[in-house]
Order: C-alpha cells, then structure tokens, then sequence
C-alpha cells in the first residue's frame, strides 16, 4: 500500500525568507569580499576626512561645521552606492552559475530574488552604517539631530539601499558577465558618487555638474541626510531624497516588466 | 626508366645539439618580446581589455578636478597643475593591478602550463605579460594629458617634460606591476588579487601628494606623506610637467623603479616556477 502525501506549496513569505538566508549565507561565505564591502568605507571615511580637510576652509562651505560632520552622511549614502555594484557583481555571478534558470523552473514569482537580494542590502546598509559611525566618532564626529532625525536617516538610506541594489542588480541581470558588470557598475558609480555635495559644496562646482545634481538621488540621499546629522533637515528635504530613490526604483523595476510584455506581446 | 638518386652520407654520424640548462640573455629578451606580442595579440582580439585605460583617466580627471578643484584652489585652472601630475600617478598605477589578475587567469586557464614545457626562458611568460601591458600604460598617460589640456592645462615643461614625465610614470607602474604580478602567481582568485591590491593602493595613492599639498594634512599623515615612494613619483612628475626640472625626485623614483624590478622580478619567477 503506498501513501501519498499533498505537500501544499510554501507562502511567498516563506520563500521569500529562504532566498533572503541563501543570499546572507552567500556573502558570509565570502570573507574577504564581506571585509572589503564592510571596512572599505571606513577606510574611505578615515583617509577623505584627514586628506580633504582643508575643503573645510575653502568656499561656500558651511559655516562652524567640521568636515568630518560633512563628511560622513555623504559616505554613508556613498557606501551604499559602492555595495549596490557588488550586488551587480552578485547577480551576474548568479547568472553565470546557472541559478537564474532554476529560479525560472520553480513554482515562486519572478520578482522574489530580486525583493531578497534589496533586504540583503538593506541588512549590510545597517551594519556599514553603525560601523561608519563608530569610526565617525572615533574621528571626532558629532550628531546634532534629534531622535526623529536619526529615524528619517535611516530610512533614507534604506530607502537609497533598495533603489542602488535595484539598478545594480539590473544592470547584472542584462549584462550578465561579472568581469563585464564590474566595470559598467564603476562606470555608473563614479557620476552617482562624485556628481553630488558629497565631498565638497555643490556651490563650487561648475553649473553643468550641479544641474546634474539635481536628478542625481545620491544627491539628494545625501542633503537629507547631513541635514539630519545636524539637525537642519526640512520634511521637504527628507521627501525630496526618498521621491528620488523611490523614483529610480520604480524606473528600474518597469524595466524587466516592461520587456517581459514587449516579449510577449511579439509572441502573440 | 629509373632514376637514381645519389645519397649524400657524411663521414660520421650528425652531433646532437649539446642540452643547454641556461638561456642567453640575448634569447631571453627574444622570447619576453614574442610572450609581449602575444598579449598585443590579446588586446587587439578583444579590445574591450582598454576600457579601463581609456575611460578610467577621463572620468577621474573630470571628476576629482571639478569636484576639489574649486574647493581646494578657489578655481579649477590653478587646480590643475596640482591634479593633473597627480590623477596621471594615480591612473596608470592602479591600472597595473590589471596585470596580475590577468596573469592571475590566464594561470587558471592552463596557459602557462603549456609555457613551462617550452624550452624558452623561464621569465619570458610573466616579463612579456607585464611589457605588453605598457602599451596600456602608454594610452591611460596620453589620454590624462589630453582631458587636461582639453580643461585649459598648460604644461610649463613642454614637449620634453611631458614626455620625460610620461615615460617616468610608465617605468614606474612597469616596476610596480611585478608586485601585482606576484600576487597573481600567489594568490588563488583574480578576484582576490584585485580586491587586495585595491586595499594597497587606495591608501598609497590618496596619503600622498597627488590631490592636495601635503602641509594641509594632519601631522601623522605628513610623516607618512613625505616618505609614501608615490609622493616622490608626483612631485618628480609634477616638476617635469610643470617646470621641466629634473629634480632629485626623479632619481629617487627611478632608483625605487630599480629596486623594486631588482626584487620582485626574481621573486615573482621563483613563485611561479614552484606555484604555476
């Protein structure tokens, strides 16, 4: 006599969860990887801080605020830009494995690898973050904000973690090639990165570079989030920086949906 | 009808050539050039090996000069006499990292493994990589010269110090490009060898004199600044560039470049004789 038992499917949660497991198993398997992504920032804080200092000085910056005050929400916002190429690299490497066309053959919904992957980042955000800011005040860092302050910036930059892990995991899913998206992630990085008032006041760049600013969300995570470091921060600022995050997030999921239907629709 | 063909016999039997252990030097920079062919080869089938060196010292000039440029020098054409010797250092060095991860997967292809068993030179297969990618360093120097002079740069050495300039950073990154060549033959991931070197780099390049003057730094970082060998490399760079003067800055780089090829060179072969 044989038994069959109906083993119901698992709930888009609990997929959802053991994707979200697989893929922090994953970078924990990666020591060095994980070291880099996690001290690089603090390497960047420590050096930008004392090698850049004398920007402090120069014009158009704030009045009676250290550059180390400056410095670090932007290498907050920074940091998650640099982690969003890794999650590129990550995505392409899946590719390259054969992962994405056994994903493809479960019964899950397409888009639930690509939801796993933005909470694994948005994890990582946090720990970069509480260690940047450990190292911040080591290095003579003060924050002015209020408690509600604290709360925005943190959803700013998970906020900003979801949008770059996003167009990173993107542009690996279309490339597909790691050596490939490393370098176009680099390509991408660098505008986002620089092309902001991340290391020096916007006032003293050129006007093509601070119109290109104002699209940047780099940008704009960046301003909400020294405002809230010292506590200058509008609702206005705050809406502006998650508008823009929120904003290429949308663009960069209709991408796929919006090819999916091309597809189909040529199919027919 | 037959012909007869006359057999021609020498009086003894033909001398084997005698087995050599050791190569002539004049064989071994035969088989370097052929091996650096060989990686000219490689760049010509797949072009896309130079982005890095085309698109790398375009968006590091724009973007470092226009960003600190009005910040740290009030206006970016009195930051460039500063910036640009420093971005060129800068560029073509951590464009020589390129050259251990390519050594560092053509290893786990299986090439060199093919190269052990030729009767060629033992330094030819890592010498002829590493030249080869001069041509890479040759076009990251032009194109930085370019996209300053294209700002509004005006070298005060002219041709000669340009030139001297340019050839010193290639030396240079040549010379260091042996450490990043050991640390393909050792390490086990080109992905390893580029994240580890980066973490090298970053530091030496940035506590130096290439983006700001060292008197605007904190102490500590002013004792590591004056004897970081990249600071003497900038300002060797930047008085060529800027004055056309040979100063003591050039012998000492030049001296360092010998040192470091003196070292690494046989290192970098015995590892890999033992490794590969």
């Amino acid at each position: 006599m044989t038994t069959t038992t109906a083993i119901g499917r698992p709930s888009a949660f609990d997929q959802l969860a053991a994707l979200t497991v697989r893929n922090l198993r994953t970078s924990a398997r990666v020591p060095q990887l994980l070291m880099f992504s996690l001290t690089m920032p603090m390497a960047m804080l420590v050096l930008f801080s004392q090698v850049f200092r004398s920007v402090a000085a120069g014009p158009g910056f704030p009045a009676g605020v250290s550059y180390i005050v400056f410095l670090t929400p932007a290498m907050l916002a920074v940091s998650t830009v640099m982690a969003g190429t890794n999650a590129g690299v990550s995505a392409a490497i899946d590719h390259t494995n054969g992962l994405h066309d056994r994903f493809a053959a479960l019964p899950m919904r397409a888009a639930l690898p690509g939801v796993a992957r933005t909470i694994n980042e948005a994890v990582f955000t946090l720990a970069r973050a509480a260690l940047l800011g450990i190292a911040a005040v080591a290095l003579g860092f003060e924050f002015h904000g209020t408690a509600g302050d604290a709360v925005a910036a943190v959803l700013v930059l998970v906020v900003l973690a979801g949008a770059m892990s996003a167009l990173f995991g993107l542009i690996g899913d279309r490339l597909r090639r790691p050596d490939v998206v490393q370098f176009a992630g680099m390509m991408v990085m660098m505008p986002l990165m620089f092309v902001s008032s991340a290391f020096a006041p916007i006032e003293t760049m050129p006007g093509w570079m601070q119109a290109m600013a104002t699209v940047n969300p780099v940008a704009h995570a960046t301003d909400a989030l020294r405002g809230h470091v010292l506590g200058t921060a509008t609702a206005g600022d705050t809406a502006a920086a998650l508008a823009a995050a929120i904003g290429l997030w949308a663009l960069v999921t209709a991408v796929p949906i919006l090819t999916r239907l091309i597809r189909s629709a040529r199919g027919r | 009808m037959t012909t007869t063909l006359e057999s021609r016999t020498h009086a003894g039997p033909q001398p084997i050539p005698e087995a050599r252990n050791r190569i002539s030097l004049e064989q071994s920079v035969a088989n370097t050039l052929t091996m650096a062919y060989r990686g000219l080869l490689k760049i010509k089938h797949n072009p896309e090996q130079l982005f890095d060196v085309v698109v790398q010292p375009i968006i590091f000039t724009l973007m470092f000069t226009y960003i600190f440029g009005g910040a740290i020098s009030g206006d970016v054409a009195s930051y460039l006499p500063i910036i640009i010797p420093g971005i060129l250092v800068q560029t073509v060095i951590t464009t020589s990292i390129v050259t251990g991860t390519q050594l560092r997967e053509d290893m786990d292809k299986g090439v060199f493994d093919r190269f052990k068993s030729l009767p060629i030179a033992r330094i030819a297969p890592l010498s002829g990589a590493l030249l080869a990618d001069v041509v890479r360093y040759g076009i990251a120097t032009t194109i930085t010269f370019a996209v300053g002079i294209a700002m509004g740069y005006r070298p005060g050495g002219g041709v000669v110090g340009v030139v001297s300039a340019g050839a010193l950073v290639i030396v240079c990154a040549f010379s260091i490009s042996w450490i990043f060549a050991l640390m393909g033959v050792l390490m086990s991931k080109a992905s390893s060898v580029q994240g580890i070197s980066m973490l090298i780099l970053f530091p030496l390049t940035f506590m130096s004199t290439a983006f700001v003057p060292a008197d605007t730094m904190p102490g500590w970082m002013q004792a590591f600044v004056n004897v970081n060998p990249v600071s003497h490399v900038v300002t060797a760079v930047r008085e060529l560039v800027n004055d056309g003067h040979f100063g003591v800055h050039v012998v000492w780089s030049l001296l360092g470049a010998a040192v470091i090829v003196a070292i690494m060179a046989p290192l970098t072969v015995r590892t890999y004789m033992r490794k590969a």
